[in-house]
């Protein structure tokens, strides 16, 4: 069968003042009708920039140096065809379509999303614009958008972000493309909108026999969805195989590395995590030697004294880009693999509570008008009751908008709760004022999800870091306070020297680091954790996992880890929360919810995470959630998730189920376990 | 030993920093000529005196309209004054007003503004409405009725122009001020138990200071705009004191014999503002550390 | 969407107030003594009297204010000081003379601002680029009674092919005459406009280049005609549409120069009269009159803007 998409020797570059930095590097891949391939990477390896190349959508200072683009093996590289030209913009939406990451912004505000589906459609089938709207309205059905005739004249920012990617799809799918690249598209979404999405997907390409190209940085995606995938590093493509094929037997030390990297939902309780040392080369630092040589852990001598190396077929189907031959591949399998046999640290978890909530309530106001008028009041938070032993680590997952950060914010006492309790070391803090809160504030921490907001940029490492041992007295004179700040760096693994730069001339991961010393200097029994990993790429994630591992053993403290990925808190966690619109849906020991997972929604939660395991994930069960996720501003009656449940009664609407205790302690609010 | 190696880094990083952003300031030729242009102008109008042999106000009746010469390089007005000691004074006049005004307004309107953000409340609606009220009359009706009130000496000038451009300083620190409250790092702080008085001067106003001294720059050039203009009018700077305004208004009156009179003022005006519009450009740019390339 | 522009207005009323407030305590803070600005400087003891009482000076601030402010709803600013007739009367044709060019020169800058703004941000970084943002900055530095001056010389003194001062309307001199009388103003007033305009669009189209819905049109397969009309320039002339209210104000402020350089009775030059002659009656007036002509302006502006832009009402009709 000839292949629907052939892309060879692709070279890209971005132009800065003085001269052209190749971004991506003889990429060639290609793909056939119907089928799902997955182009995996992280962030700058150059996947993005590969799939803009192929339409010719790079920005003004982008460059295609060489390579081709055939469609159909029909001898025309549309490469050659100018950006502008009318062949290429036929290709561009009528044979490739594209959806993109931000589903936030990637649709015209000021234009109804029928008139841009309509667009298309008349741009690419030539219809007429009372028949384009007809078929507009049949695609806005067919990816499941509910009451498309009357959404029709809505606005973008009328939806969801998960309906906003729907949009994109059937704008994108209306145009009949033979070809559909979604660049990172569910990438911003809920882990069950995100399975929604990727399932549909996956759907339309059997039926319609469009071909498929997810670009992701996410392993457990391609596992689960993709036929055949690509790896990227530092612009070449460096592993390509079968799925199976590359989650067996992974070849490429990258591919290794990155798999030894990443938690899964299905590990051993004592699973270590074996980071990737050091950071991807920036672009223009790019070596002529192998570009993962500096971070590779079976490299030797003559990696950096022999040229980049090219993908070359090493078993059927099976490609690597790697000097190394098997043989000196199985040499060092023995180094390698006594890291593994590192044991993860020690923790002690000790019976009494450091922090127990009972019956927390927070509601939030609804202001209208000029005079900002109190018109009502929803509950974002309702008879949240949970305990922390002390060395514990306690996940919090659910959805976006569940008030996992409210919750947080209420526990830092950001917001006063309107009822309930907040007992920190049997003293309730909930109702405390500012100033009687003062002796409290250093018991608990917080680190924060993103690390470039939550740095102050005009202040020295060094003086954020040290700035809580300032406020919170905790130092006498300069040579402690010092002292204490070193020692800090040296705690998360920076460099004391390091204390006099600004936070921009620190990578991600350190900056990270750097939120983390800070929230150890006041010297604290709880930290609070808030997607701290979520924003860095998936070979730094490891890493601050593991420091936070290492750091509780050694200090003993307790943590909340708040996360929307699933394989990392279970990893992470002891205990798993699972909240749904303000409430606790249940709570048991991880491997136990994982094992055995009792509330309907908490199943679904765990079906939509994949498992980075193609052959576990076949004949693995995918439990769609029904609907959006709805708002606690119209939260049902009675069992908050009652309108969403496939097991729902008639007695789930009218009453809210009570959090009920098993005899093993796990512990569930739903019916079906009275 | 060890304190002395981390005070050189300091001073070495800090001076990088300073390195860096004349460095992304320069970058640009048309910057380098702004600037030089903005320094000589205020060179000349501290050295009026020197410079010049002519004394801007002494009349000589009979030198009156005199072509441009060796001796009288512009030549001279009506009253036989030289016409280019009279532009270098008009300088003096115009900087002044111009710089002492943003001074005045930003002084003010930053701390009226962080005065709204950290209060909040009542303080902040009365603030935020006459300041509302303040940016609805026009610009050059508010000067004026001051002027009628307050007069009109150099340093009421000042005042005079600097009052309506308070609001705009009132509404971007303010509006700074409260994104950054919310942003992680000053929630980070405030955890920590940090009051808002604190969290307000040691991280709110450092990162609010450029986009000030970006508007601060911008707004020398537009209030010697309007200084000019009032004096031009006749109700700014008073007759006998040399500024651009009063002299163009003069040389209208004899465009037909003396048009470098009227035309001389205006090209000074002119070339002032666009250098230190130029130069306000190049600052915004330097202070931006996306262009810095730091982000 | 009703309810926005409900409660603009009523901000609009609250501001007026506090304008009218301001202005009318503030104005009596005038240091010259009424009396003496209306019977000149020599005056008996009894026709100072007179004139005293007849004001109404004998009463406490508050109450001259209400009384002000009660007559000025029904539109009378009592009598001008100067010109001893009632102030309506006197503003009545200075206020649509200078209304009259502001709205001409608004209607004239837009359209070229606009298509200059446009024109620069596509070609960004070209020649036409270059030449069209190096004239436009250098326009928005030049004083606008400058600029008026140098015209004047030139067309008026030099070539002689148009008239120096004056005004009038077209159906008492003709249509001719009235063009050659308005052209060299309209051209001061103009300038500082359009260069203004341009920047503004300029910069906030080449912001909506940058958005990633521009990439998604273009993904899409649109000819760049497209992209640009349907897609950057909808989104782009938003921010621009903020700047109408803005700079009518300005212009209308501003008119004062022009008007002075080429003798136009206008507000510019009533005011200016006024303040040189202490007329406080007619300078309340005017400043009130200013601020309600571009506080209309400023809600005309949002009216546009909350068409033009559905995120406004969007967002004003969701609860918040």
């Amino acid at each position: 069968m000839s292949n629907l998409l052939n892309i060879s020797g692709l070279k890209t570059g971005f132009r800065t003042e003085n001269q052209l930095i190749t971004i991506v590097d003889n990429v060639s891949l290609h793909l056939k009708r119907g089928e799902i391939i997955g182009l995996v990477g992280e962030s700058g390896s150059g996947k993005s920039v590969t799939m803009m190349s192929t339409i010719q959508l790079l920005s003004g200072s982008g460059k295609i140096m060489d390579g081709s683009v055939e469609l159909e093996d029909n001898g025309i590289n549309i490469l050659d065809y100018k950006p502008n030209s009318p062949q290429m913009q036929e290709i561009r939406g009528g044979r490739i379509g594209m959806i993109f990451q931000e589903p936030m912004t990637s649709l015209n505000p000021v234009m109804t999303i029928g008139a841009q589906i309509q667009e298309t459609i008349m741009l690419h089938l030539g219809l007429n614009s009372e028949d384009a709207k007809k078929r507009a309205i049949e695609m806005m059905k067919l990816v499941n958008i509910p009451d498309a005739e009357e959404r029709y004249n809505n606005y973008a920012q009328q939806f969801s972000g998960g309906m906003r990617q729907r949009i994109m799809i059937a704008m994108v799918l209306a145009a009949k493309p033979d070809i559909l690249i979604a660049d990172e598209a569910t990438t911003a979404l809920d882990v069950t909108t995100q399975g929604q999405l990727l399932e549909m997907i996956r759907d339309l390409s059997v039926k319609t026999g469009i071909a498929v190209i997810i670009v992701t940085h996410n392993l457990g995606i391609v596992a689960r969805y993709a036929d055949r995938i690509y790896v990227m590093y530092a612009g070449n493509i460096v592993e390509h195989t079968t799925t199976k094929e590359l989650f067996r037997d992974p070849k490429h030390p990258y591919t290794r590395g990155l798999l030894r990297a990443i938690p899964r939902l299905n590990d051993q309780k004592d699973r270590v995590l074996i980071p990737i040392d050091g950071l991807p080369p920036t672009p223009a630092e790019r070596p002529a030697y192998c570009p993962f040589y500096e971070r590779c852990l079976y490299r030797g001598e003559e990696c950096s004294q022999r040229n980049k190396p090219e993908l070359h077929e090493v078993a059927p189907g099976h490609f690597i880009a790697c000097h190394l031959t098997p043989e000196t591949v199985d040499e060092r399998k023995g180094y390698v693999e006594s890291l593994m046999q590192k044991k993860r640290p020690e923790k002690e978890i000790q019976d009494s509570n450091c922090l127990e909530v009972n019956g927390l309530v927070k509601s939030f106001d609804i202001h209208k008008g000029i005079m900002q008028r109190k018109v009502g009041s929803f509950n974002a938070l309702e008879d949240i009751s949970f305990n922390l032993r002390k060395g514990e680590t306690l996940g919090l997952v659910g959805e976006s908008g569940c008030g996992k950060t409210t919750l947080a914010r209420c526990l830092l006492r950001m917001y006063k709760p309107n009822a309930g309790e907040i007992k920190l070391f049997d003293h309730d803090i909930a109702a405390l004022t500012k100033r009687e809160l003062r002796p409290y504030r250093n018991l608990i921490s917080m680190v924060f999800q993103d690390p470039f907001s939550s740095l102050d940029p005009r202040q020295t490492a060094g003086s954020i870091v040290g700035e809580p041992l300032k406020l919170h007295k905790l130092v006498s004179g300069q040579e402690e306070y010092e002292g204490k700040v070193d020692h800090l760096f040296e705690m998360v693994g920076l460099s004391p020297l390091q204390k006099g730069r600004y936070p921009h001339e620190f990578s991600g991961g350190q900056r990270q680091r750097l939120g983390i010393a800070r929230a150890l200097a006041s010297n604290p029994e709880i930290m609070i954790l808030d997607e701290p990993i979520s924003a860095l790429d998936v070979s730094i994630q490891a890493q601050i996992i593991n420091l936070l591992e290492e750091l509780q053993s050694r200090l003993g403290l307790s943590y909340i880890f708040i996360a929307h990925d699933l394989a990392v808190v279970k990893h992470i966690s002891d205990r798993i929360l699972v909240m749904y619109l303000g409430r606790v849906m249940e709570i048991a020991d991880s491997d136990e919810l994982y094992d055995h997972p009792l509330h309907p929604y908490t199943r679904a939660l765990l079906s939509s995470v994949p498992l980075v395991d193609p052959e576990q994930e076949e004949g693995r069960p995918f439990i769609p959630l029904k609907g959006e996720v709805p708002s606690v501003l119209n939260r049902p009656k009675g069992c908050p998730f009652s309108d969403r449940c496939d097991h729902a009664s008639e007695r789930c609407t009218r009453e809210i189920p009570p959090l009920k205790t098993m005899d093993n302690g796990h512990i569930v609010a739903c019916f079906l376990y009275e | 030993m060890n304190e002395m190696n981390k005070e050189i880094c300091k001073k070495d990083q800090r001076r990088e920093k300073a390195r860096k952003f004349i460095k992304t300031m320069f970058s640009r030729k048309m910057v380098i000529v702004a600037a030089t242009g903005v320094v000589i102008f205020i060179l000349l109008a501290i050295f009026a005196g020197i410079i010049t042999p002519y004394n801007p106000n002494t009349t000589s009746p009979y030198e009156t309209f005199q072509k441009p010469s060796a001796t009288h390089w512009l030549g001279t007005d009506d009253y036989g004054r030289d016409i280019l000691t009279r532009l270098i004074y008009g300088a003096r006049v115009s900087l002044i007003v111009g710089v002492l005004a943003v001074v005045i307004a930003c002084v003010i309107g930053v701390f009226l503004g962080l005065c709204a953000a950290y209060f909040g409340g009542i303080v902040d609606t009365v603030i935020m409405r006459l300041s509302e009220a303040l940016m609805s009359i026009p610009r050059i009706m508010v000067a004026l009725a001051l002027i009628a009130i307050i007069g009109s000496s150099i340093s009421d000038l000042a005042i005079v122009l600097a009052i309506p451009t308070i609001p705009g300083y009132i509404r971007m620190i303010r509006g700074q001020a409260l994104s950054l409250k919310t942003s992680d790092y000053v929630r980070a702080v405030e955890l920590q138990g940090a009051n808002s008085f604190y969290v307000m001067l040691k991280h709110i106003l450092p990162n609010a200071i450029s986009p000030i001294i970006v508007m601060m720059t911008q707004q020398v050039g537009s209030t010697i705009l309007m200084e000019s203009g009032l004096s031009y009018v006749g109700i700014g700077i008073s007759i006998p004191i040399a500024s651009w305004g009063t002299m163009v208004s003069n040389g209208k009156n004899y465009l037909l014999n003396q048009p470098i009179l009227a035309i001389a003022p205006g090209v000074c005006v002119a070339l002032l503002v666009i250098c230190l519009n130029v130069l306000g450009d190049g600052i915004r740019d330097a202070l931006d550390p996306r262009l810095r390339g730091e982000i | 969407m009703a309810k926005y522009i409900l409660k603009r207005i009523a901000q609009t009323v609250v501001v007026i107030i506090i304008v009218a407030i301001a202005t009318f305590f503030l104005t009596s803070l005038i240091p010259s003594d009424p009396v003496y600005v209306i019977g000149g400087e020599d005056l008996t003891q009894e026709q100072y009297d007179a004139i005293y009482y007849s004001l109404g000076l004998d009463k406490p601030l508050p109450v001259r204010f209400f009384n002000w402010a009660a007559n000025a709803l029904k539109g009378d600013f009592g009598t001008s000081y100067v010109y001893h007739q009632p102030v309506w009367k006197l503003i009545g044709s200075r206020v649509t003379t200078t209304l009259y060019f502001s709205f001409l020169s608004m209607l004239i800058s837009i359209p070229i601002g606009i298509l200059f703004g446009m024109i620069t941000a596509v070609k960004r970084g070209k020649k036409a680029d270059t030449i069209i943002t190096l004239l436009a900055n250098i326009s928005s530095c030049l004083p606008q009674f400058w600029i008026g001056i140098c015209l004047l010389f030139i067309f008026g003194l030099k070539m002689r092919i148009l008239p120096t001062y004056g005004f009038d309307w077209p159906w008492k001199i003709g249509l001719g005459e009235h063009l050659k009388l308005i052209i060299m103003p309209l051209i001061c007033l103009s300038l500082g406009g359009i260069a203004s305009f341009t920047r503004q669009t300029r910069s906030s189209m080449l912001e909506v280049i940058r958005q990633d819905f521009v990439r998604t049109a273009r993904s899409k397969g649109l000819k760049e005609k497209k992209v640009i009309f349907k897609h950057i320039m909808r989104n782009g002339l938003i921010p621009v549409i903020t700047m109408f209210g803005n700079r009518l104000a300005f212009m209308i402020g501003g008119s004062m120069f022009v008007e002075n350089v080429f003798a136009i009775p206008g507000m510019g030059t009533l005011m200016l009269k006024c303040i040189n002659g202490s007329d406080l009656p007619t300078i309340q007036a005017l400043v009130l009159i200013t601020t309600a002509v571009s506080c209309v302006a400023y809600i005309l502006t949002d009216l546009l803007y909350v068409i033009v832009d559905p995120r406004i009402s969007l967002t004003s009709d969701q609860s918040n």
